[in-house]
């Protein structure tokens, strides 16, 4: 960390207290203030939130000794008509949510024991629902969502009945899970596509920011998606053809050396833990939800391996791994057409879970998918919350404009 | 009820007044130093030296809408191609806080980029458009900050992204299928309906030609709030005159018997959708339920000239609460924000973060 940055830092944060709060340091914002300098200075990872969030990595356990997971600290912010986890949703399956990632079964593999949600109850029925995972960092309280997991965010039940009151009915029930949400200093979640109306979360001031993600829409025409894929992609894909066979695999092991070699060669490191996946496996595989897909060659040499999940809606490539020595294969290329033939099997859409750097963005927008943007919401509830948000965010621009 | 300008609600302290280039943009003919121009992006040309564009997504973005509500603080820059204007990015150039800032007027709702339709492969589109927007960007003048509003047929803010924007949601409601009444009306909310039944018994509904009525009642609307008013009173008489001229505007006045006015609606139009754009009521005659009159007046005429009515939304809880009582369809369209330079970026974060608190204050 340079000298410049440092000062960058200063200067950042003179300015914004200047701002924020007119110039008046109040003697209490000045603990909060060492405490977000401190945070702005530590860590270079270049990966947008994962500064703030930290790695599943040595956090797990502090986490885990917060011992307050599976039910909402009594002492909570919680309104009359939002509740803690009831007993419908301690099982294993909830008939509500965007995607598998708000299923109980799949937080429980990904973050075991710290995840939460509050809900919205109608009747005996839930009718509104925010997982969330929370975690603690700098001595800040972060409502987050747990790594692997690329969307979380609420869930309203669809209603019926003119438009007029369906919105609503949703703003209300937006708007008492925002209220029942336990003590925290931030909240950072990016939620579901369908995720349109984030007007509730602006009300209680939240900032919201659209990221786009890639989705394929027709699964069934598999000629009209391969000519949707630029010549250089195509190409590719009949080069690995030639030299490598693509198989599924039920052994994760060859799966994780593959995934691990890929941070390795980038000098990161994981933004999950072998055991996460192994966990994630274990929970997918059960309900047969995932398919691993291998590369290898006719020597039995493993060139790269693709994870992909599913649920009724979309399938999503949520991982995958490649031998730095064999890149040059087009091994991935070929995993991810393969994977794409085979969502048509079992889901409607096909969702890359693109990412907002320009090269990743170019090689998923090469195989013909459409751009969907999804809402990122961000609160700092209190004032450290809100400056350590601001560090955040001054990081982010920075980082962006290095890249 | 007031929703005079939407900027004045969502950019309270941002948009402060325009203190641009003094100039003409009609004589100036070209944009700002040179030194920020890339090889595709030229001077303001002839097609747009005259009085309407053939392009934009809209009646903010022609210029002599600009010309109404900042004149001589506006400025637009381009990508030509073969002689063809197929990019566009009108601004203004305003100074706060020692920042220079491009933003958009009040009463200039949707203003933000238009890049010209693209033809040919599907493939080569979004490339094509990114090349445009990127030229348009680059071409911007130097500045602390830009900030817009766009039109929500603007869907794809990638290209800004990239380029160190940051792309966030902003709604308003649009009411489509103007021809049937019947439906438009079953969708209002049971209270709207009772408040337009009730104000047809005690207030007339006529169509001034002078703005002046408006004026008034719209500066006592934002004195109830305690707000200062989004637009100068000149402002308006000129954007009047202008679209007077050209025949796309028509002022809604409810008088009660001894020819109070209770309130007055703004309405404007382009092809495509016509626009609530401000409005006004008498605060000692506000449960009258003449706003509400007005609306579905609005809303029952704008079908002659448009396809679709547009309440040029609001993030403010009472007036969002309002507009969705139609029965409208939510859209959401996008903020661009950008800090250009490091005081740009703090003063926009430290903006943001300040009105969010400002928000969990009322409703947290």
């Amino acid at each position: 960390m340079g000298a410049s940055s440092i000062l960058f830092a200063l200067l950042a944060f003179a300015g914004a207290l200047h701002l924020l709060f007119g110039g008046v340091l109040a003697s209490t914002a000045a603990d909060e203030i060492q405490i977000a300098l401190v945070a702005f200075v530590q860590s270079s990872e270049v990966c947008a939130d994962s500064w703030l969030l930290g790695t599943v990595i040595g956090s797990r356990k502090d986490d885990r000794a917060d011992n307050w997971a599976g039910r909402i600290d009594p002492s909570s912010t919680l309104s009359a008509p939002a509740q803690s986890r009831s007993e419908p949703i301690r099982g294993e399956f909830v008939p509500l949510g965007h995607a598998l990632f708000e299923q109980p079964w799949w937080l429980e593999a990904v973050a075991p024991g710290r995840w939460d949600a509050v809900e919205v109850v109608e009747n005996g029925e839930i009718v509104g629902w925010l997982p969330f995972v929370r975690k603690r960092r700098f001595g800040l309280t972060i409502l987050a969502q747990p790594e692997l997991t690329p969307h979380l965010g609420p869930w309203v039940k669809p209603g019926t009945g003119e438009v007029h009151t369906q919105s609503q009915r949703e703003n209300e029930i937006l708007c008492n899970l925002i209220a029942a949400l336990p003590k925290h200093d931030i909240f950072l979640q990016s939620f579901h596509p369908s995720i349109t109306n984030c007007l509730p979360f602006y009300w209680h001031g939240f900032l919201q920011e659209s990221c786009y993600t890639y989705i394929i829409d027709d699964l069934s025409d598999h000629d009209k998606i391969w000519h949707g894929f630029r010549e250089n992609v195509r190409g590719h894909i009949r080069k690995a053809q030639r030299r490598v066979i693509v198989r599924p695999i039920e052994d994760v092991e060859t799966f994780i050396a593959l995934n691990r070699m890929t941070f390795a060669r980038q000098g990161v490191s994981p933004a999950y833990s072998a055991d996460t996946i192994r966990r994630l496996d274990a929970a997918c595989g059960a309900r047969g939800v995932r398919r691993i897909f291998l590369a290898e060659d006719a020597d039995g040499a493993a060139h790269a391996a693709l994870y992909l999940i599913w649920d009724s809606e979309s399938a999503y490539t949520l991982m995958s791994g490649s031998d730095p020595r064999l890149r040059d294969s087009g091994a991935i290329s070929l995993l991810r057409w393969e994977a794409i033939k085979y969502a048509g099997q079992v889901t409607r859409l096909f969702d890359f879970e693109g990412s907002m750097l320009q090269p990743i963005e170019r090689f998923v927008r090469a195989f013909g998918a459409r751009q969907v943007p999804y809402p990122k919401l961000k609160r700092g509830l209190t004032l450290k919350g809100q400056l350590a948000l601001l560090a955040h965010d001054l990081r982010e621009l920075r980082n962006r404009s290095v890249a | 009820m007031t929703c005079a300008s939407f900027a004045t609600a969502a950019l309270p302290s941002m948009i402060g007044v325009a203190v641009g280039r003094p100039t003409n943009p009609r004589e100036a003919g070209h944009i700002g130093p040179a030194s920020t121009l890339s090889a595709p992006v030229q001077p303001r040309s002839e097609a747009v030296r005259g009085d309407v564009a053939p392009f934009g997504h809209g009646i903010f973005q022609q210029p002599w809408w600009l010309d109404a509500v900042a004149p001589g603080d506006w400025d637009a820059v381009e990508v030509v191609e073969d002689g063809e204007i197929v990019g566009r990015l009108p601004f203004v150039r305003m100074r706060q806080f020692g920042l220079t800032i491009l933003g958009q007027p009040s009463l200039a709702q949707f203003l933000g980029p238009w890049v010209k339709p693209g033809t040919g492969e599907a493939d080569a589109r979004p490339d094509r458009e990114d090349e445009i927007l990127a030229g348009l960007i680059e071409a911007l003048p130097p500045h602390d900050v830009f900030f817009q509003t766009c039109h929500h047929s603007m869907t794809d803010c990638r290209a800004f992204h990239r380029r160190g924007f940051s792309h966030s949601n902003q709604y308003t409601y649009v009411i489509d299928g103007l021809d049937d009444h019947d439906r438009i009306w079953a969708g209002f909310r049971e209270n709207i309906r009772r408040e337009i039944r009730k104000a047809e018994r005690h207030v007339a509904v006529r169509s001034p030609e002078d703005v002046e009525t408006l004026v008034a009642l719209n500066r006592m609307t934002f004195e109830r709030q305690g707000m200062a008013p989004g637009a100068s009173e000149d402002v308006i008489r000129r954007l009047d005159a202008a679209c007077k001229a050209r025949g796309v505007r028509r002022i809604f006045v409810a008088e009660g018997a001894d020819d109070a006015p209770h309130a007055a609606l703004y309405l404007v139009w382009d092809d495509a959708s016509a626009y609530y754009l401000m409005g006004g009521s008498d605060p000692s005659l506000r449960n009258s339920g003449a706003m509400s009159l007005l609306m579905w007046e609005a809303i029952k005429f704008a079908g002659q000239v448009a396809r679709r009515f547009d309440f040029e939304g609001s993030m403010l809880r009472p007036v969002e609460r309002f507009f969705r009582a139609f029965g409208g369809r939510q859209v959401s369209f996008p903020r661009l924000t950008r800090g250009r330079t490091l005081k740009g970026r703090v003063a926009l974060l430290a903006y943001d973060l300040r009105s969010a608190r400002k928000r969990l204050r009322a409703n947290g």
